[in-house]
């Protein structure tokens, strides 16, 4: 077997591991395998009825869409908890005197948390096209590519901010203000517009916003991030999303910076 | 071919103010074991954090089969086995899980049911991790540290903790190890451990080595121990002249110890005067020191010094 071919096939090893030992954890399998669907559920049955609209799209559609994005505080949860509880019960000491290189131990655990977000993304997807009646998004290109890097963000965060928890129980309390702030101060739910001045600052440089922003550029053909959310066409929407990614790249660097600065693979001695 | 497995040489490891290692080299040869011993804090985890790759060393170098285990971890990881102090698993998966995860990413690893055969945990196979009783525990680090047939061994405390059965089943299956050519690197307090298993041994004391060679080599030049007990008779009644001897009698309430270096000359004269004042002594006993003595003489010599 070649250099690469056995990495990827460790890697596979580490993210199938992942996935097994979270299932024998009901609890959190639960919170991060099924709540992300029951959220994104609630939130787009509401009322369609009531028509109200942004920049001329659906409330609900506007929403639905956004309500894609909910996997990726999830997906923080999913590498917190597991790289917390690792290192707490030393396991990643054992694992780091295997065969396995520290690299796939990394890869693993993003490759699972996304495969998890994927299947999760997919799943709300045809529930928005199928029954919120959502359009069929206009461009997929863009769609994947704001799906990677709210992927990568929110792995890059987990493991950058990992170091800074100190156990399991305090993994699952940070989960929530990650998951609030997400839901609230990204344009998840709410169009930006909503929020005050100094809200629509602080909202612009979170980390999820400019994946939620992408998103739906990429779903509905037009560029929520300007005033009237005027229509995009396929090259002007990567353009329009330019900014965005900085953002998102700016997020992943600090992240970098904290795992180099606070990643711990032993518990902090008494 | 490289007959040196593991070379350790001058090894200094300081954390922040505390320097956990001081100066530590020795040798170990291709197929042999060689033991470590000392009490919690001698330095023998560091020294084998460092060797395993875990740390880098504050001063000094340390190779395993030629290689910085460190800097050059992918050239050397899938040749070692490692048992590790603490260790942890995932607890919710069973034995046979566990294992299959592991075989997944170890090259060449035996199969499933050879590695639990080897260290007798085949009947244990469905049960979850977290249910395991201590010794089994150790099984089961033993079969994952074996089961990419490694060329080197590193046990750390292998048998802390475990009952006496437990031990020798350990023991037996090191013994398997190394008559199949594996150098071992085992670290111990308990020194019938290293007098049971290894050829050659080290001593350490407070992060440094303080005797080091074979057995028979840190044996001698210690001498033979005649010990009994002998109630109402104070030392100076013994039939050995006082002043600096080339042995030396140790009272402790009726228990004594007399060390030296002619023994069946000194056993022959403690004896006829024994049988003149008809006095019996009780649990009678003539051998060689005990690591368990060399061990606390060590501890003792270093408590002097400092």
């Amino acid at each position: 077997m070649n250099g690469f071919a056995s990495w990827a096939s460790m890697v596979w090893a580490q993210a199938r591991l992942n996935q097994t030992v979270l299932l024998r954890q009901r609890g959190l399998a639960f919170s991060v395998l099924l709540l992300p669907l029951f959220m994104a559920f609630a939130y787009t049955s509401g009322d369609a009825q009531g028509g109200a609209t942004v920049s001329g799209v659906p409330m609900t559609v506007f929403a639905a869409v956004g309500a894609i994005a909910v996997v990726f505080p999830f997906s923080y949860m999913t590498i917190t908890t597991g790289i917390v509880v690792r290192r707490e019960e030393r396991v990643y000491k054992r694992l780091r005197g295997s065969a396995l290189p520290t690299s796939a131990i990394f890869a693993g655990d993003i490759l699972h948390a996304t495969l998890v977000g994927a299947v999760q993304g997919g799943v709300i997807l045809a529930y928005v096209i199928a029954v919120v009646g959502a359009p069929v998004p206009r461009n997929i290109p863009l769609m994947l590519l704001a799906f990677v890097l709210g992927a990568a963000v929110f792995a890059a965060l987990a493991i950058g901010t990992s170091g800074l928890i100190p156990n399991y129980e305090v993994a699952q309390l940070v989960a929530l203000p990650v998951l609030l702030v997400c839901m609230f101060g990204s344009g998840m739910m709410l169009p930006l517009s909503e929020l005050p001045e100094w809200g629509q600052r602080v909202a612009e440089r979170l980390p999820l916003t400019p994946v939620v922003t992408m998103m739906r550029t990429a779903f509905l053909g037009r560029d929520f991030g300007r005033d009237g959310a005027p229509e995009v066409g396929f090259l002007e929407a990567f353009q329009s999303s330019a900014a965005g990614l900085g953002v998102a790249l700016l997020w992943i660097g600090v992240s970098l910076w904290c795992t180099r600065r606070y990643f711990r693979w032993d518990p902090r001695r008494a | 071919m490289n007959t040196t497995a593991i070379e350790v040489r001058d090894l200094h490891q300081r954390y922040e103010d505390f320097e956990a290692v001081r100066g530590v080299s020795f040798e170990v040869a291709r197929g042999e074991l060689y033991a470590l011993l000392g009490t919690n804090g001698a330095g023998k985890t560091t020294t084998l954090d460092v060797l395993e790759g875990f740390r880098a060393p504050t001063k000094g170098q340390v190779r395993v089969l030629g290689h910085d285990p460190l800097a050059e971890r992918a050239a050397v990881r899938r040749r070692m086995g490692l048992v590790l102090q603490e260790a942890g698993f995932y607890k919710d998966l069973t034995v046979a899980e566990t294992v299959d995860a592991w075989r997944r990413w170890t090259p060449g690893a035996m199969d499933r049911r050879a590695v639990l055969d080897r260290v007798g945990l085949t009947h244990r196979e469905q049960v979850r991790v977290g249910q395991l009783s201590g010794g089994e525990k150790r099984r089961l680090d033993l079969a994952l540290a074996v089961l990419g047939r490694p060329e080197v061994l590193f046990l750390d405390e292998p048998t802390t903790g475990l009952d006496p059965e437990a031990r020798r089943n350990v023991w037996a299956l090191v013994r398997e190890m190394v008559a199949e050519g594996v150098t071992v690197l085992l670290t111990t307090h308990y020194l019938d451990e290293a007098e049971q298993l290894a050829r050659r041994l080290a001593i350490m004391h407070a992060g440094r080595i303080v005797t080091e060679g074979t057995l028979g080599a840190v044996l001698a030049g210690r001498g033979t121990r005649i010990a009994f007990r002998l109630p109402g008779v104070r030392p100076g009644e013994l039939p050995y002249a006082s002043g600096p001897t080339r042995r030396s009698v140790r009272a402790d309430g009726e228990a004594y110890t007399v060390e030296t270096d002619r023994p069946q000359e000194d056993l022959r004269v403690l004896l006829t005067w024994a049988h003149q004042r008809g006095l019996e002594l009780a649990g009678l006993e003539v051998r060689r020191p005990s690591l368990e003595e060399i061990f606390l003489e060590v501890a003792e010599t270093e408590k002097v010094a400092a």
